[in-house]
């Protein structure tokens, strides 16, 4: 039997029910107290830089898409329901304003490329790692990520903020469905096709670890 | 993924942690028995490895430190305000805001009852027990026969449309949610009722075919009743294999063609005349 693997990825936390703090975070939302809503914005600001980004892949975007996102959101926070759950809130100005985003700079979609890489400064890192440290290293994850980044540009949109949430945000399924506004079934449904076009795509790295099968594979792409 | 269909949800479930300990008990029973499923696991599992490979780059300690001076600067150059709240709205907080969420919720399942009883009554309402009795008034005479012929009618063609439905769904292509499949479940359930009171209405041999149909049909729709849950696919695939090798649908649509006695034009005949 396959020893089970709950799977815990990425900068986020498996995300959470109703913790009693948020209730007083909404009340103090609600009154419009800006101690509340700085506490908003330190909880999610990465949540929300990071889900900005896995759309866009361009840290500059991400941050401006950030920025709109907690705009809005002290904008409306008055007259935000206090039943309503905080998180699904965030996510779903967030996939909108990332969508409108996208939509207004189409041109640009193309933007995981080494650019990209050279936009941030050199103190940025890759994985919790510097480049420089480990230049070798660093080269091999850059590969295998431009290879997974092709992969998820092949899934329909839909399969792929549905795998955004779940695989790099830690949304749980039921949390993805109220914030997309989709049934559990339909978001199911679009996760099994989002993995199994990926699995198929990415079908050739039997050994990722192995820098020569790396270099084989990415020998293959035209 | 060639793995069993019932499963495969679950794989992606377990994957990520999500499911309860008693349908993770089902699955690891069903993986030690089943090598093509433990097989699509472990490959499943090793693609979503491979994914965790892809980080996005960390902007650094400082950036995230000084993440709150730069949206404050920002709000206050854009000059962005809380809206206030209107009277109306305030009025309506103050009042509903006490009402927990689960007595709008059972409000709103009793509204829904409420409807569901309504159309169910309006479009659906002939019992079965009224149709017995006024059948059995009838019994023998010409008009019964003919108002027999007209419900056997009328129920294969509403069985009709509910196994189109079913035969023509994609799991591939289409959410189980488009399916319907707790709607389909109850009129199946309603049609099989229906069905046992036709069966014995229609006695007499010049409607021996329609009679087998109608038992056919009630053997196919029983299936469809008893599915398990609300997502079972993969007992939508053995509904699917029934309704072929019964070829219940060409069938139909045999009877419909030929003019079988009481037999009449189908109003669905031309639309859904797909897969059989």
């Amino acid at each position: 039997m396959i020893e089970k693997t709950i799977r815990v990825i990425g900068e986020g936390n498996r995300t959470e029910a109703m913790e009693p703090d948020e209730q007083t975070l909404i009340d103090g939302l609600h009154n419009g107290e800006e101690a509340a809503f700085r506490e908003l914005v330190e909880k999610y600001k990465k949540k929300i830089y990071y889900l900005a980004y896995d759309f866009t892949r361009n840290h500059h975007d991400a941050e401006d898409i950030s920025q709109v996102v907690f705009m809005k959101v002290y904008r409306s926070m008055r007259t935000f329901k206090r039943n309503a759950r905080l998180s699904s809130w965030l996510h779903r100005i967030a996939v909108n304003a990332s969508i409108d985003h996208i939509r207004k700079k189409s041109e640009a979609s193309d933007s995981m490329d080494e650019e990209n890489f050279k936009e941030l400064p050199a103190e940025y890192s890759l994985g919790g790692e510097r480049y420089e440290e480990n230049p070798e290293k660093s080269a091999e994850v850059r590969m295998i990520e431009a290879r997974i980044e092709k992969a998820l540009e092949k899934i329909s949109n839909r399969e792929r903020i549905v795998f955004y949430l779940r695989h790099y945000n830690n949304l749980n399924l039921q949390d993805i469905a109220e914030t997309l506004g989709l049934s559990l079934g339909a978001v199911k449904s679009f996760l099994f096709r989002a993995v199994r076009k990926l699995r198929k795509e990415l079908s050739a790295y039997q050994n990722p670890d192995s820098l020569e099968a790396s270099n084989e594979y990415v020998q293959k792409i035209p | 993924m060639n793995m069993c269909k019932k499963y495969r949800d679950l794989v992606l479930s377990d994957l990520y942690g999500e499911l309860s300990m008693k349908e993770a008990r089902r699955l690891k029973m069903h993986l030690d028995s089943c090598e093509g499923c433990a097989e699509e696991y472990k490959k499943t599992e090793a693609v979503l490895e491979i994914l965790d490979k892809r980080k996005r780059p960390d902007p650094g300690k400082d950036y995230w430190d000084n993440y709150w001076n730069r949206l404050h600067q920002r709000i206050r150059s854009e000059g962005v305000t809380p809206t206030e709240p209107s009277a109306w709205k305030k009025i309506m907080a103050d009042r509903f805001e006490v009402v927990p969420k689960w007595a709008f919720q059972a409000a709103a399942a009793l509204i829904l009852v409420a409807v569901g009883f309504f159309i169910g009554s309006r479009y659906f309402g002939r019992s079965p027990e009224g149709t017995l009795s006024r059948q059995a008034e009838l019994q023998g005479t010409p008009e019964s026969r003919s108002s027999l012929v007209h419900q056997a009618q009328d129920y294969i063609e509403r069985s009709k449309i509910l196994i189109l439905a079913m035969v023509n769904f994609n799991p591939d292509e289409e959410d189980p949610y488009a399916l319907n499949l707790p709607y389909q479940k109850q009129v199946s359930g309603r049609l099989v009722k229906e069905a046992i009171l036709l069966k014995e209405g229609l006695t007499d041999p010049a409607h021996k075919k329609m009679r087998e149909l109608v038992v056919d049909l009630e053997l196919i729709l029983l299936q469809i009743a008893n599915l398990e849950s609300e997502n079972d696919l993969a007992a939508v695939e053995f509904v699917k294999s029934g309704v072929d090798q019964t070829g219940i649908l060409l069938r139909i649509n045999t009877m419909e063609i030929a003019g079988e006695p009481g037999a009449v034009p189908s109003k669905t005949a031309s639309k859904n005349r797909k897969k059989i």
